[in-house]
This record gives structure tokens, C-alpha cells and sequence, in this order.
């Protein structure tokens, strides 16, 4: 029997290499951009976590007292500390650093306006109520030098 | 011409020694290349289950937190562990919010063995997380406004038995709503 393999040539292994590369290249790509879509849904589930935080808080803040919160200036950021001293959370002017070195949280309070007739909430016209107050909640955190923000709101009532 | 062997090699001039270490170098690279796919496609594929699984494990935690002690009237102080890693959490909670007659169901929340269970009163107790993550930190704090309405706050730490190790870190606040009618 008369044998005719000569094997492969370096120009064939090359090119074969090459191909592997690609694949190799494009299969990792993909299990970086899953692992990210995994590490980013756990960002969430925390970011989630300090908003729906945030809500409570401010709710046990007006619980305390309605003026913690109408004392504050409308639209402008504030920010939130918990005393593991006395075990209250209090309102702060200024930020008092990142949570587990990821999350930004602040919050700001926006006026309601309700209808003289009906008394329900209204987005234009209407008359300030003093009594209620739109409560946004804001955590920010960046994934990939992206930024991410999760955003949650309810009003808060004094009645 | 002196023969060695009656063999005859025809026309076949086998490799040069050149052409062998190229080759070997050739498939070296290429097994390199290859097992090092193999083991980060496994290794992603197995971070990717164990955060998986620590997600679901801690947004069980934080829900029944959440709903249980929002929907509680009062927490049962005898039988919590405030400001401790290995906390435990009680709570009572009326049937009939507004009928003080209607006697009150107990739920207790704690974490045991590294995992964190729930046992609501006249059942058996549920695990909250895997049996293949451990929680190293279920931390209960208690807030007591002036007018006697209690807030909770948890600190919860989970991470994966196995390797490669992940861990998640949440901290949770909520305030008791059955509080309301007291």
C-alpha cells in the first residue's frame, strides 16, 4: 500500500489556528457579557434593596415626626444616615459616602398640588397641600463606567 | 551500497527536525489555547450558577423580611436576638387588625446552620436559602421612633460553600405597619 499523507502544512495549521482564535475570542466574549448580565442583576437586587431602604426610612422619619420631612427644601438632595447608637435613621445635608463602596443614595422631596374641588392629586394647577409630599428615592451606582440608577417614589402623607 | 534494511523508504523523506519542533509548537499552543477555553467556560459557567443562586437565596430573605415584618403588629422581644450575626427574629402578628380579642400568630425568622429559616406558628420550619450557600450574617437592629412605632433593620451576608467563592451583602429596613392600630 503506497501511503499519501504528507501531513499538514504550516500554512494550513496557521490558518486553522487562526480560526480557532475566532472562536475562541467570540465564546469568550460571551461568557464575559453573561457573567456581567449575572453581576449586574445582583446590583440590582441590591440597589433595590437601598431604595426600598430609603422608602421605609423616610417613612419611619415621618412617623417620628411630619416636620423631619416638611422642613425640607423641595427638589434638592438629601441624604440618609442610621445611628447604630441610638438606632434612628436622620435626615443628612450633606453625603455621607458610598454604601459598601458601590451605592450612592439620596433622596429629595417634591410638593403635591391637589384639586380645590375634588381633592385629588394633580400635575398642573391645583393648590399646595401641605400635608402630603412626594418622596423620591435615588440610588446611583456605576457598572462597566456606565452609570446605573435605580429610582423608587410614593407620597407621604400627614393623616 | 551497504543496506541496513531491505525497508525501502520509496519517496517519503519523513520530517526535518525544524519541521517537528514547529509542529509541536504548533499543537502545544493549540492545546493551551483550547484547555484554557474549556476551564473559563466552566469556571464562568460555575460563578454565574453560584451568584445565580445567591440572588434567589437572598430575594427570598429580603421578601419574607420584608412582608412579615411589615405586616406584623409587634416584635416579640423575648424570643429575638437584636445586633447579633446570628440573629433571630420573632414576630407577632394580630389575625384581625382592628379585633384586639382575636389572639396574635407568631413568625419567627432566624438563621441556624448557615442557612436562614422561616417558622410560622404550627408549622414546620422552610429554608430560606440554599443548603449549598452559607450565611454568615443575618444582623437585626431595632428602631423605636417616640411615639413607640418600631422599624427593623437587617444585615444579611451570604456566600457560596464551594469554589469559586462569592459572596452577596444586602442591608434591608422596614418599618412594622401593624404597628398602626396598638
Amino acid at each position: 500500500m503506497r501511503l499519501n499523507n504528507k501531513g499538514f502544512s504550516v500554512l494550513e495549521i496557521v490558518v486553522v489556528l487562526a480560526a480557532l482564535a475566532i472562536v475562541a475570542v467570540v465564546l469568550g466574549q460571551l461568557s464575559v457579557s453573561f457573567l456581567g448580565a449575572v453581576a449586574s442583576g445582583e446590583l440590582q437586587l441590591r440597589a433595590n434593596a437601598i431604595s426600598a431602604e430609603t422608602i421605609e426610612a423616610l417613612k419611619i422619619i415621618k412617623a417620628d415626626d411630619w416636620n423631619n420631612l416638611s422642613g425640607l427644601s423641595v427638589n434638592t438632595a438629601y441624604y440618609l444616615t442610621y445611628s447604630t447608637i441610638t438606632n434612628k435613621w436622620s435626615v443628612a445635608v450633606s453625603d455621607p459616602g458610598k454604601i459598601d463602596g458601590i451605592f450612592s443614595r439620596s433622596f429629595t422631596v417634591k410638593s403635591v398640588n391637589r384639586d380645590g374641588v375634588t381633592g385629588q392629586i394633580v400635575f398642573s394647577g391645583g393648590s399646595p397641600d401641605s400635608k402630603t409630599l412626594l418622596v423620591e428615592a435615588n440610588v446611583d451606582w456605576v457598572y462597566k463606567s456606565a452609570n446605573k440608577n435605580f429610582k423608587l417614589t410614593t407620597y407621604l402623607t400627614n393623616f | 551500497m551497504f543496506q541496513v534494511s531491505s525497508f525501502k523508504f520509496h519517496d517519503k523523506k519523513g520530517f526535518s527536525i525544524i519541521e517537528a519542533v514547529i509542529y509541536s509548537a504548533l499543537l502545544a499552543v493549540l492545546i493551551l489555547v483550547l484547555s484554557q477555553l474549556t476551564l473559563s467556560a466552566i469556571t464562568s459557567y460555575r460563578t454565574a450558577r453560584i451568584k445565580e443562586d445567591l440572588i434567589i437565596s437572598s430575594g427570598r430573605v429580603l421578601e419574607n423580611f420584608l412582608r412579615e415584618s411589615r405586616n406584623a403588629s409587634k416584635v416579640y422581644l423575648p424570643t429575638t436576638v437584636f445586633d447579633n450575626d446570628l440573629g433571630e427574629l420573632s414576630l407577632a402578628t394580630s389575625f384581625q387588625p382592628l379585633d384586639k380579642t382575636e389572639p396574635e400568630t407568631y413568625t419567627d425568622i432566624y438563621l441556624a446552620g448557615g442557612q436562614v429559616w422561616i417558622k410560622r406558628e404550627n408549622e414546620l420550619s422552610q429554608p430560606l436559602t440554599g443548603s449549598n450557600l452559607e450565611v454568615t450574617q443575618f444582623k437585626l437592629l431595632r428602631s423605636v421612633t417616640a411615639n413607640n412605632l418600631e422599624g427593623l433593620r437587617m444585615q444579611f451576608s451570604v456566600k457560596s460553600k464551594v469554589k469559586p467563592s462569592e459572596t452577596l451583602f444586602l442591608t434591608a429596613f422596614v418599618m412594622l405597619k401593624g404597628g398602626y392600630i396598638q
